[in-house]
């Protein structure tokens, strides 16, 4: 019962939401998270890279939408009734849709189980930012920085 | 309501030229288009393995819409092909369509980081609830 008067203070925690792609496991901050909606209509945008799948239209405003697959370079994105798009502020007044299999929860991870991921895995496709252990599970933690980052290759 | 529409100040600039391509429609910006052709098929010429047509006088480049968004080639052969003369400062240019809808006030939107992703477009409308991608003729100028 005391336990209910126990605020967590610091910790360096933060909330993250926990998704899925792939079969894997990866966690954003809540600070990034705009709006998580169902999959809408994209409309594709000719001469865009590839892993851009398009735009859509979220109440007349209009939002570029990435596959992280895609840019992972994994096989393209399976659509099914859990899909959803987790839409991400990037910088002051924009958005970017990802596409995900399904959205989980909310889970609170602290910095301090955060790694940097092995600098033998981290290349340009990479959109990786930190990998957090929970439990069993492997988490990798995606950042909006590392995800339209640079893009000099393509 | 619409009185914030009408606010709009009325430059040649937001209006466009609504063509389908397939299932998708574009805008094409009504400062940059000069007519609309209606070509027999028969008329196609090809110079330097570009296929152009011959109008009052000027050899016009085609632009195959669908081909800039990778789509199949139409299913039925068509006598007749619909082209949009667009100009950009002296240069002419033919883009081929499959259908027109006719021209609309359009509230040109940015696509966010897509608009320095992409060569064609400038950016994006809604029409009643599709999304239409503007089209930048000067891009199309390669």
């Amino acid at each position: 019962m005391s336990e209910l008067a126990v605020y967590n203070a610091n910790e360096n925690e933060s909330k993250y939401i926990i998704f899925k792609i792939n079969k894997e496991v990866y966690a954003i901050d809540v600070k990034s998270v705009n709006n998580i909606i169902q999959m809408p209509k994209i409309t594709q945008v000719p001469s865009s890279p590839k892993y851009y799948r398009g735009v859509i239209n979220l109440r007349g405003e209009i939002i570029p939408v990435m596959s992280l697959r895609r840019r992972m370079n994994y096989d393209d994105d399976c659509f099914t009734s859990n899909s959803r798009i987790i839409i991400l502020n990037i910088g002051e007044d924009n958005l970017l849709g990802i596409v995900v299999d399904e959205v989980n929860e909310v889970l609170d991870i602290s910095s301090k189980d955060i790694e940097q991921p092995s600098q033998f895995i981290k290349n340009d496709a990479s959109v990786v930012s930190g990998v957090g252990k929970i439990g069993d599970m492997i988490i990798s933690i995606l950042s909006v920085d590392s995800m339209i980052g640079e893009r000099k290759a393509s | 309501m619409e009185l914030s529409q009408i606010v709009t100040d009325n430059m040649k600039n937001s209006q466009a030229l609504i063509a389908g391509v397939r299932d998708e429609k574009i805008a094409i910006p009504l400062s940059s288009v000069l007519s609309i052709e209606n070509v027999a098929v028969s008329e196609i010429n090809t110079v330097n393995f570009e296929d152009v047509i011959y109008l009052r006088g000027q050899v016009i480049p085609l632009v195959y819409m669908d081909k800039l968004f990778n789509l199949e080639e139409a299913k039925k052969e068509s006598l007749n092909i619909n082209v949009v003369i667009c100009m950009y400062k002296d240069t002419y240019l033919g883009l081929v369509v499959d259908e027109l809808f006719g021209q609309e006030d359009i509230d040109k939107k940015s696509m966010g980081i897509l608009d320095n992703e992409n060569r064609f477009f400038s950016g994006a409308t809604i029409l009643d609830d599709a999304v239409a991608l503007v089209l930048d003729v000067e891009s199309l100028i390669a």
